[in-house]
C-alpha cells in the first residue's frame, strides 16, 4: 500500500511546466520482506545497546556504593526477567557481530585512504572474526575469576 | 527544503558523530557478549566460583587503568551507537520531519549516559 | 500459444485528473516477454494514450525504469514469466510523476551536477608533459563507480531519498565517489564538502540501492565508502590549511 512520501521528495528546484502527482513510496517497505525486517531489526538493536549499557553502568554504581549495593546488584541480576534479558541481549549482539564484521565492514573500506592501499578484502572477515574470539576470552578468562 | 535550526545543527556535526559512531558500531560487540555471557548469564546461574566476581575482586578490576580506559571509551559509544541507531530507526518506520529536535534529544541522553558512566566509575575510586 | 495476464497501471493526466489512477488492461502475453513489450502492446494495440519511457530495450540505457509490482525494475530486463497473472506497473517511488508512467528527472539532473562529476584540474597538464597515465590497477579502484546508467532505480528504492529531501541520494554519491578516486582528478576537496551539504550520512545504511543497481554499481559500498574518506577529510580539515583545486582557477 504506497504512501506519500515526502512531498518535496526528488523535487527539481523550479517547477516543470505541468502539474506534477506527489512522490509515492511503499507503506510498509519495512516488513514486506526478510532484508528490510533484518534492516529494521539492526537499527532498533539500538535499544538494546541502550538497556544493557544502562544495567552495566549500574553495576558500576553499585561498585562505588559499597559490597552491599554490589552484592544487591549480583542478586538483581539473578531475577529470571534479568536472565532471560540477556540471554535475549547476547544473541541480539552476536548477530549484529556478525552483521557488523562479515557484512558490513567490508563495505566500508575505500580501495585506498589517501596513499595508504587497502589488503585484500578477504583478509577481514577472519581477522574480524579472530580478533572478536581473542577478545571475548579475554574478558571470559578475566571475569570467569581464572586470571588474575 | 529549509532546515529548522536544529536540523542545520545536527547536519553540521554529522561528521563528528559518524565516527564515533561506527566506531561504537565495532567495539560494542567486540566486547559486550563476553561480559553479558559472564555476568548476565554466568553469574547468575551460578557457574562462576564464588569469589570471581565478589566484592573485592570486583573493585579491583574495575579500578585498573586498562579496565577504566576501557569502560570509559566503549560504554559512552555503545550509548551513542543506540542513540544514533535509534535516531535513523525512528526516521525509517516513521519520518524526518522533526529529526532535528529527535537527534538533539537522543544525542542530549547520550551525553547524560556518558556523563554517568564517568561519574560512575570516579565513585568506585572514593568507594 | 499466448497466455492473459492483467496489468494494472497507473494513469495520471495532469489536465484531467486530481490524483493519479489505476486502469486495468488485459494483455495476451507470449512466453518471452518483458514487462516493457506488455506495455508497448498496450500502447501500440489497446490504448495509445499510455505514456512510458523506454528506448534500449537492452538494459543500457536505463530509461525505463519503473515499479513493477511495488518493486523498482527495468522494465526491459523484467521477465513476465516470473509474474502472477496480474502485474502492477506504477511509477518510480519518490519521484513527482509527470504522466502516467513518466517521472520528473530534473531533481536527479541537479544532484548529479551538485557533486561536479567531472575531471577537476588544479592545474591541466601542458601538452609538452604528454599525456595523463593510469594504471589498470589505479581504473579498478573507481571502474565499478563509472557503470552506472542512470536509472533511477537506486532512487526509487531508498527510503531516505523518499524522506529527506537534502539527500544527494546513491547514484550521485556513487558518481562522486567515481571521481574522487580517479587519479587524474583533483578535486575532492570541493567534492566532499558537496557530500557533506548532500548529508549523505542521513544514509542508513538499508543497501536497497545496491540490491536493485542493475549493473552492480554497488552504490551503497561507494556512500560508505564516502563517509569514511568525507570524515577523514573533514578532520583534516580542521587542522590543515586547506589548498585543493577549485574549478576554473
Amino acid at each position: 500500500m504506497a504512501i506519500p512520501a515526502h512531498e518535496d521528495a526528488m523535487r527539481p528546484r523550479e517547477n516543470g511546466r505541468t502539474r506534477t502527482a506527489a512522490p509515492m513510496m511503499a507503506g510498509n517497505w519495512w516488513t514486506a520482506s526478510p532484508r528490510y525486517r533484518a534492516y529494521v531489526a539492526y537499527a532498533f538493536a539500538g535499544v538494546l545497546f541502550w538497556l544493557q549499557a544502562l544495567i552495566l553502568v549500574r553495576g558500576l554504581w553499585a561498585l562505588g556504593t559499597g559490597e552491599v549495593a554490589w552484592n544487591a546488584y549480583l542478586e538483581d541480576l539473578q531475577n529470571p526477567i534479568y536472565v532471560a534479558f540477556h540471554v535475549l541481549s547476547l544473541a541480539v549482539l552476536v548477530w549484529y557481530g556478525a552483521r557488523t564484521y562479515f557484512k558490513l565492514f567490508v563495505k566500508t573500506q575505500p580501495p585506498k585512504i589517501g596513499p595508504l592501499p587497502r589488503p585484500p578484502l578477504g583478509v577481514f572477515p577472519p581477522a574480524l572474526a579472530a580478533a572478536w574470539i581473542v577478545v571475548s576470552l579475554a574478558l571470559i578468562v578475566v571475569l570467569g575469576g581464572i586470571w588474575p | 527544503m529549509e532546515h529548522g535550526p536544529a536540523k542545520r545543527f545536527v547536519n553540521a556535526i554529522e561528521p563528528l558523530i559518524w565516527g564515533p559512531f561506527v566506531t561504537g558500531n565495532f567495539l560494542t560487540p567486540l566486547v559486550f557478549p563476553a561480559i553479558v555471557l559472564m555476568l548476565g548469564i554466568a553469574q547468575p546461574l551460578g557457574w562462576l566460583p564464588a569469589d570471581a566476581l565478589s566484592y573485592e575482586r570486583a573493585h579491583a578490576l574495575a579500578t585498573h587503568p586498562i579496565t577504566v580506559l576501557g569502560i570509559l571509551v566503549v560504554m559512552p559509544l555503545a550509548m551513542l551507537a543506540g542513540s544514533h541507531h535509534l535516531r535513523f530507526g525512528i526516521i525509517d518506520v516513521g519520518s524526518a520531519e522533526h529529526d532535528g529536535p529527535v537527534a538533539l534529544l537522543l544525542y542530549g541522553l547520550w551525553q547524560l549516559g556518558a556523563v554517568a558512566t564517568a561519574v560512575a566509575i570516579l565513585r568506585i575510586f572514593f568507594a | 500459444m499466448a497466455n492473459v495476464k492483467t496489468f494494472v497501471v497507473t494513469r495520471f493526466d495532469p489536465d484531467q485528473d486530481e490524483v493519479p489512477k489505476t486502469q486495468s488492461y488485459e494483455v495476451p502475453v507470449e512466453p518471452d516477454w518483458k514487462v516493457l513489450d506488455a506495455l508497448n502492446h498496450i500502447k501500440d494495440e489497446i490504448d495509445p494514450s499510455l505514456s512510458h519511457r523506454w528506448s534500449c530495450r537492452m538494459a543500457v540505457c536505463g530509461s525505463c525504469g519503473m515499479n513493477v509490482n511495488g518493486e523498482p525494475k527495468l522494465t526491459c530486463k523484467t521477465r513476465l514469466s516470473d509474474y502472477g497473472d496480474t502485474v502492477t506497473v506504477e511509477p518510480l517511488s519518490n519521484f513527482p510523476v509527470v504522466r502516467d508512467l513518466v517521472v520528473e528527472m530534473d531533481g536527479f539532473m541537479e544532484k548529479f551536477q551538485d557533486v561536479k562529476p567531472w575531471i577537476v584540474r588544479a592545474k591541466e597538464l601542458a601538452v609538452e608533459e604528454g599525456t595523463t597515465r593510469q594504471s589498470p590497477e589505479e581504473l579498478s579502484h573507481f571502474k565499478q563507480f563509472s557503470m552506472c546508467i542512470n536509472c533511477m532505480l537506486c532512487y526509487a528504492a531508498c527510503p531516505v531519498v523518499g524522506k529527506e529531501p537534502g539527500f544527494l541520494g546513491p547514484a550521485a554519491i556513487a558518481l562522486a565517489h567515481r571521481y574522487n578516486l580517479d587519479t587524474r582528478d583533483q578535486g575532492q576537496e570541493g567534492r566532499f564538502e558537496a557530500l557533506r551539504d548532500g548529508e549523505i550520512y542521513n544514509c542508513s545504511y538499508a543497501n536497497e540501492c545496491s540490491e536493485v543497481c542493475p549493473k552492480n554499481v554497488d552504490p551503497s559500498g561507494a556512500i560508505q565508502q564516502s563517509k569514511l574518506l568525507s570524515t577523514i577529510d573533514w578532520v583534516t580539515g580542521l587542522v590543515l590549511p586547506r589548498g585543493g583545486a577549485k574549478e576554473g582557477e
